[in-house]
């Protein structure tokens, strides 16, 4: 988690520095295409000791554990639509495979700490608002900022278990578009990256805890 | 019906030790079975609500009014369990003692001094031609103190607790093994811990965190007498525990479930290793293997069966995902000579 946040911090840092230019490319673009990568940070999920209980009530743990669902690196699809000059909206499809992991500790018959881990199927639809404003564009860098909700789903390595839940997001990224040069069905591509603060619940959670990670994506677009 | 063709089967909760009856073959939980000309039937109930009495006669510092409102307060709790159907009816005091072959299920104290390490004992009546469970009778072993005070009293047995796992048995279901004990000077044991009511040695005198049902026990009673949609909201793991590619006869297995610390357990139940353990939550769990504590195995299986206890404690390398309403599919583990 640590790990997510200081990589979180790194990118709003360059997004700062990037909006300190000024001019504005001629975009006529109605729709974006985009597919790309995006890394999810990891979760904590849970951490329950196996007590069993001593005389008097009190309690004494056979192990500890402490389960994260793992960090991730995925594909993902956007479609997006300029509203106006400032405001984009988007939807977006995340895969995502992960793994559940539990780290058994200290356990009395003195087995060796080990981690127990099982694969995970994450599936996020997602859709939010992009606001690109036009004072800080340049010809070829847009900075960005979004906010969003999605939809999670996840399932196991078997499908014997599917588990949904929600998320939302709030973030701010980059594009750098190239304009084409001669008129046509493409206006302009480009490659566009984002820093999130997401916050995860459900899922295999099966709580309704909010937990926070970070997301990075990286994505080509076509413009329409 | 005759009495002769009924058939009277044991099982008790002792201070150290204990005799249980012979396990029920891969069965979901570690439920009682019995063969009657040829047939395995699972000690259970099939009528309810089950009707108990109660011997109308106290020790020093219990009257029998007082032992009937404890064991019914016992009785309230196993039928509490809201994803279990089990119910009981107390059907007044009798005069008839536990033990005999009434048709009655009786609760109630008899004074066993040479039973030095029984505090009390479940026994149950068969139709030795049907195979229908008659009666369940409990005696509590008046050579002990006992107490029934609300906070529990020193160097006295809370009646309620030890009830509560004697009606555990009396309704179906045999002992866990989730609990930790060591040997003690002089060789006997002492239990440091437990995980279950179920559990064969009571924690000690003055104790009342046994009033109190755990994971383990609700989804022993919720297997046996399923309700509540029990069946379809939680489901199952089961497995083979092999040594040296052999099959594992009594690997005491626990599904652990991280994401509250509940614990479930049951036996591998044969000699292929196989073992089942049902109620469990829908998602991930850990399961972890270990012989049975201590060499205790006469708590849980017949001197004659083949239980295996040279191996050490071992967790399978792989969460397991139980499904809702269904079983995990067959998980193999393998464990290596200590």
């Amino acid at each position: 988690m640590r790990r997510s946040l200081q990589v979180l911090l790194a990118a709003l840092v360059f997004v700062g520095a990037a909006i300190t230019s000024s001019a504005q490319p001629n975009d006529v673009s109605r729709v974006e295409v985009s597919g790309g990568f995006r890394w999810i940070g990891s979760l904590d999920l849970a951490s329950a000791p196996a007590n069993e209980t001593t005389l008097g009530g009190g309690s004494r743990a056979l192990f500890d554990s402490a389960t994260t669902l793992d960090q991730s690196f995925g594909g993902t699809v956007t479609v997006g639509v300029r509203v106006s000059q400032l405001i984009r909206i988007e939807g977006a499809v995340v895969y995502s495979p992960t793994q559940l992991s539990t780290r058994i500790t200290d356990d009395t018959e003195g087995v060796p700490d080990t981690t127990i881990t099982a694969p995970v199927s994450q599936i996020l639809v997602e859709g939010g608002v992009l606001a690109l404003p036009p004072r800080w564009r340049t010809r070829h860098v847009s900075p960005f900022a979004e906010a969003g909700l999605g939809y999670l789903r996840q399932l196991n390595d078997g499908r014997t278990l599917v588990e949904t839940g929600g998320s939302y997001y709030v973030g701010g990224g980059l594009y750098y578009v190239r304009t084409s040069a001669r008129p046509g069905r493409v206006k302009a591509t480009g490659v566009r990256g984002d820093v999130r603060a997401l916050v995860l619940h459900n899922g295999v959670a099966e709580d309704s805890d909010w937990r926070p990670t970070a997301a990075i994506t990286a994505t080509f677009f076509v413009r329409f | 019906m005759t009495r002769r063709r009924w058939k009277r089967i044991v099982c008790a909760l002792t201070v150290f030790a204990l005799v249980c009856l012979e396990p029920s073959q891969a069965s979901a939980y570690l439920k009682f079975g019995y063969e009657v000309n040829g047939k395995q039937y699972t000690l259970k109930w099939t009528t309810t609500p089950v009707r108990y009495f109660v011997t109308d006669a106290g020790v020093p510092g219990v009257t029998s009014s007082q032992f009937q409102s404890a064991v019914a307060a016992a009785f309230q709790t196993w039928e509490s369990v809201p994803t279990a159907s089990i119910t009981y009816q107390f059907g007044g005091f009798t005069r008839s003692l536990p033990g005999e072959d009434d048709g009655r299920s009786t609760l109630g104290f008899l004074n066993e001094p040479e039973l030095d390490r029984v505090l009390a004992s479940t026994s149950y009546l068969v139709d030795g031609e049907s195979g229908e469970l008659i009666e369940s009778d409990i005696f509590f072993n008046s050579a002990f103190q006992w107490s029934v005070a609300p906070a529990g009293e020193r160097g006295r047995w809370d009646l309620q607790s030890i009830a509560l796992h004697e009606i555990g048995h009396l309704g179906g279901l045999g002992h866990s093994a989730i609990g930790e004990t060591e040997v003690a000077t002089g060789g006997a044991r002492r239990v440091l811990s437990t995980g279950a009511v179920m559990f064969p040695i009571a924690l000690g005198s003055g104790d009342i965190s046994g009033r109190s049902l755990q994971p383990d026990d609700i989804a022993g009673i919720s297997d046996l007498y399923p309700a509540g949609g029990f069946n379809d909201k939680t489901g199952s793991v089961s497995g083979r525990i092999t040594k040296n590619g052999q099959g594992v006869f009594g690997a005491h297995v626990v599904a652990f479930d991280p994401k509250n610390g509940q614990m479930v357990g049951n036996f591998s139940l044969n000699t292929d290793g196989e073992f089942s353990i049902a109620g469990l939550q829908p998602g991930p769990h850990v399961l972890r293997v270990e012989p049975i504590d201590d060499a205790d195995t006469d708590s849980f299986f017949e001197s004659s069966e083949p239980t295996d206890l040279n191996f050490r404690t071992a967790y399978h390398d792989r969460l397991i995902i139980v499904p809702r309403g269904g079983d995990s599919g067959t998980v193999a583990i393998a464990v290596v000579p200590k």
